[in-house]
């Protein structure tokens, strides 16, 4: 077994168990954690194929971008379901008669 | 290289799958932090520091947002939840920046990406020092802050 060969299977492993997250997990911030984890399998894929065909540069460049982006959606996607939840914890208005 | 990158691979799909079928979510954050860890190790090999930096620093995000927002999660009534106060943005943001702090410190210090960015010198990162410094503090001041809600709320 190569180093390309165990970065695949970590890869798919990753994928698959991110995956397997989002449908198991019943909380909305497990399921946000779990897509994470796809999200890493796929830069561990990207960084086996740099290695291999020496394109480290272009595909760390772009890897990190990739991680940025996702960073920012989660705090978003984590702020957003807090303003939610205090929405709902508002209690209901009160009709004056 | 071979031996270290397959035996990195299996713990890090055992602590993953240890992760999904864990139920008390203790030992889900455990399991989480261990995997992160384990990947983080796994990036500094394969990608560099600078990539593992980033790394660090989104997980470091990933993990302790939801604590800063949700601690009462941990006695699993998700009805109930801190909600976003005004040191909760602020250490959110310390981490944004912090994460951008040391981004630029490792760009500086590798000459090959450096040539990519150029507008990024060592002399940036030099002025910043004092900014970072703050930024810490202020990390700090929070994390006791949480890590005292959590042990008030197991008494």
């Amino acid at each position: 077994m190569n180093n390309l060969m165990a970065y695949l299977i970590l890869s798919f492993g990753l994928i698959c168990i991110g995956f397997g997250g989002v449908i198991i997990n019943r909380t909305r911030v497990s399921r946000l954690q779990s897509t994470a984890y796809i999200i890493f399998g796929i830069c561990v894929a990207c960084f086996g194929f740099a290695e291999r065909y020496r394109q480290q540069l272009s595909i760390l460049l772009l890897m990190i971008t990739v991680l940025l982006i996702f960073t920012a959606i989660y705090t978003v996607a984590i702020i957003a379901l807090s303003v939610r939840s205090n929405n709902k914890k508002m209690p209901p208005p009160v009709e004056i008669s | 290289m071979t031996l270290p990158a397959i035996l990195l691979s299996i713990l890090i799909l055992g602590t993953a799958f240890f992760w999904l079928i864990a139920i008390d979510p203790r030992r889900k954050m455990i399991f989480m932090a261990l995997n992160y860890l384990l990947l983080y190790l796994m990036f500094w090999i394969i990608a560099g520091a600078v990539f593992a930096h980033i790394f660090l620093f989104s997980i470091i995000l990933i993990i302790m947002l939801p604590m800063l927002i949700f601690p009462e999660q941990e006695k699993n009534d998700p009805s109930i939840t801190q909600g976003l106060n005004f040191w909760s943005l602020i250490s959110v943001g310390a981490l944004i920046l912090l994460l951008l702090f040391f981004t630029f410190f490792e760009i500086s210090r590798q000459p090959i990406i450096s040539d990519v960015i150029p507008d990024i010198g060592a002399s940036d990162v030099s002025e910043m020092i004092w900014i970072f410094t703050i930024l810490l503090v202020l990390f700090f001041i929070q994390f006791y802050n949480l890590i005292k809600r959590i042990t008030e709320i197991d008494e």
